[in-house]
């Protein structure tokens, strides 16, 4: 399976947080592609569940599936809406953006409009407007006559290829995440794993985690890997930054579980898979926070894939590191299933 | 119509880089007109014989867009850009763009996680262009100092109107191919001898279409623009420019010109006299290629027609078809009809 394709795929497909159900046959086909020997599941609040070989060990690798957006919150006229976000959206980045709305009435393109220099006044030019001042324009959709206050949508763009190896997209966060799931479920082919390996891609974690707690609990793992992406920008001084195209993050921290981490570590080592250390004094901000704690505690760690420009259109990702954040998790499950097995022959 | 204006506004063009623009526009008026001239700003001048040899008359719109120029290589491979012509800092946040046309490229964006002061304005000097280069040298292989940078925008049209970038002013470079097309099919001669400039260097402060006029000669000219409108919901109703679907836009003034009045009025009969909805424009800030015309030579007098179009000088811009049809039979007339210049031709 072609790294480019699957990321630049999963990226273009619409899924903001509520509509991932848009983006799950695609993921369904992915994986069927992969071997057709896999149970797909909708459990609880929506998350699809993916299930792999059975007894023990119990692995699961989690991902959330949607992507921050944007939400009509009023209609002005017939021409004209205002919007609010739908997750942690930066007003800037939505400036001269095309963006496209899901409606009863199909798909609708706007505009989020700025105005002209020429026009503008001098003491204006020195901020960046507000959701309360920007607004998208319908027309060349036929206007707002089709559209209705909480129409859910997003910036309008393609995935595209930069130079090596690079992808950009408006959806990296995290259909990176996803990516490297469907990937390491085909390196796995290749191995001899003997456990359960469940994939869970989970609804809701640009508004508050909300899908990845009902899996843990309905999954129940040994272990539990959660994939997400990372910040590739340079950090404030006294926190180690990571670089883009120099392999997975592996977190060490408070919402992970030490052994988990070292097994991650070994694995990388062992494999000579490129990886980067990322120290987490207290919550990650990814769904390990809610995972961990879920029933009687569940064995974390936290794999990300270094991006730029997250939770912008523009979203960067080297394709080798999705590709080798795969190829760690896969060793990973069969590390931990040697590992399981080994012991039960003591 | 409006069959070329798709492709013209795709087209990569910042002032002083026309030539896919030029080149587009040659390949289509070839054999159309009876002679081309491309001079030494790069001005294309289109030749038309009319039926009274007595005058000659410019119709002028301008070929280049506002973009930005690659003016740095940083060591990290990343670009530094600055604007060619007026763009807003706050449009090209985590903008997509191309460079020289071809290769993919973005404005860096800050995740609003590290970047928490939403309402501060990204300014140029702090804005990093990245096509994925890891260093300088790496860079440096692909980029050059002074490469052209573009918005990576496509033509939409839908329903009544049309987005893209470049309206301003692609579409009149459009409405002028379509006159010339009008004229040659219908095997129809412009009212005076008709030189079409498409002109080079406006938004970097009208640096083309005088050097066009100095060879030209006109002796009155029509200047094609897409204006601005200002018609958004942020911007009340009296300080707006003009309105998309209210018609063809008659300037009586702006930046450095009053606009002379036989010429205004000539341009504002024709427009009762074809019975199609036009505008005034009600602000008179911005300039066009008239005010150079104005003080080229003996000084050209030179009227202004514009297409209004939402957000120009952005990724996006909008405009309205009826405007710009509209705006094609006010030129066409103009272009065409010896009798809309009688009174004009009376004056003087």
């Amino acid at each position: 399976m072609d790294t480019k394709d699957l990321i630049k795929n999963l990226s273009d497909s619409f899924g903001v947080t509520s509509f991932e159900n848009c983006t799950f046959p695609l993921i369904e086909q992915f994986l069927l592609e992969i071997n057709q020997d896999i149970k797909l599941e909708k459990i609880g609040i929506g998350n699809l569940v993916a299930t792999y070989g059975q007894g023990n060990p119990k692995i699961a690798f989690f991902a959330h599936v949607d992507e921050i957006g944007i939400v009509i919150s009023n209609i002005i006229d017939d021409t004209f809406a205002r919007i609010e976000a739908v997750g942690g959206v930066d007003p800037r980045t939505l400036v001269g953006k095309r963006v496209c709305f899901r409606t009863e009435n199909g798909e609708k393109l706007g505009v989020i409009g700025f105005l002209a220099p020429h026009l503008q006044k001098p003491e204006d030019k020195d901020k960046s407007p507000s959701f309360d001042e920007l607004f998208v324009d319908f027309s060349v959709s036929g206007g707002t006559k089709d559209i209705n206050v909480g129409d859910i949508g997003v910036i309008n763009v393609e995935a595209k290829d930069l130079e090596n190896d690079q992808i950009v997209g408006k959806a990296i966060d995290n259909r990176a995440g996803v990516a490297v799931l469907i990937k390491s479920f085909e390196y796995l082919q290749n191995l001899k794993f003997d456990g359960q390996l469940m994939l869970s891609f989970n609804k809701g974690e640009e508004v508050g985690l909300v899908g990845a707690k009902g899996a843990a609990e309905y999954l129940q793992p040994d272990y539990a890997v959660v994939v997400d992406v990372t910040f590739g920008e340079r950090l404030p001084e006294n926190v180690e930054s990571f670089k883009i195209g120099e392999g997975p993050v592996i977190t060490i921290g408070a919402p992970i579980n030490r052994c988990v981490y070292d097994d991650l570590v070994k694995t990388a080592k062992d494999n000579n898979i490129k990886y980067q250390i990322e120290a987490v004094p207290s919550r990650s901000g990814t769904e390990t926070d809610i995972v961990q704690i879920v029933g009687q505690g569940i064995k974390t760690g936290l794999v990300s894939v270094p991006i730029l420009n997250m939770h912008s259109p523009s979203e960067v990702v080297n394709i080798n590191d999705i590709d080798r954040a795969a190829k760690l998790l896969a060793m990973f499950a069969l590390n931990m299933s040697l590992k399981t097995k080994g012991s039960l022959n003591v | 119509m409006r069959k070329y204006l798709k492709d013209l506004t795709e087209l990569p063009g910042i002032s002083s880089r026309e030539e896919k623009v030029r080149e587009y526009i040659k390949s289509q008026v070839e054999g159309k007109v009876n002679n081309i001239t491309i001079d030494n700003l790069g001005n294309l001048i289109c030749f038309v014989k009319g039926k009274d040899s007595s005058k000659k008359m410019m119709v002028d719109a301008h070929m280049d867009e506002v973009g930005f120029m690659v003016t740095k290589i940083n060591d990290d491979g990343t670009l530094g850009i600055s604007p060619v012509g007026g763009v807003d800092p706050r449009v090209i946040k985590s903008q997509r763009l191309k460079i020289e046309g071809v290769l993919n490229a973005v404005v860096n964006s800050t995740p609003i996680h590290l970047d928490k002061d939403i309402k501060r304005v990204i300014k140029y000097e702090e804005i990093k262009v990245y096509a994925g280069f890891s260093s300088k040298e790496e860079a440096s292989k692909k980029v050059n100092l002074g490469d052209m940078v573009t918005f990576d925008t496509t033509y939409v049209e839908e329903g009544n109107y049309a987005l893209s970038k470049a309206f301003d002013d692609r579409v009149g470079c459009s409405i002028m191919l379509d006159i010339i097309d009008y004229i040659y099919e219908n095997k129809l001669q412009p009212a005076f001898d008709t030189y079409f400039n498409f002109a080079t260097q406006e938004e970097v402060g009208l640096r083309g279409t005088g050097v066009a006029a100095a060879r030209i000669k006109p002796d009155f000219a029509l200047v094609l623009e897409g204006t601005t409108a200002g018609d958004n919901p942020e911007n009340p109703p009296e300080k707006w420019a003009t309105h998309i679907g209210n018609g063809p836009v008659i300037t009586f003034m702006h930046s450095g010109l009053v606009i002379k009045k036989e010429m205004f009025e000539t341009i504002v009969n024709a427009a009762k006299a074809l019975n199609i909805k036009f505008q005034y424009k009600m602000r008179t800030a911005g300039g066009t290629n008239a005010a150079k015309l104005a003080k080229t030579m003996y000084g050209i007098p030179a009227g202004v027609i514009s297409v209004p179009c939402r957000y120009i000088h952005s990724p996006l811009a909008i405009l309205n078809i009826d405007d710009y049809n509209n705006t094609y039979s006010l030129v066409k007339e103009l272009v065409t009809n010896n009798e809309r210049w009688v009174n004009y031709e009376r004056a003087h």
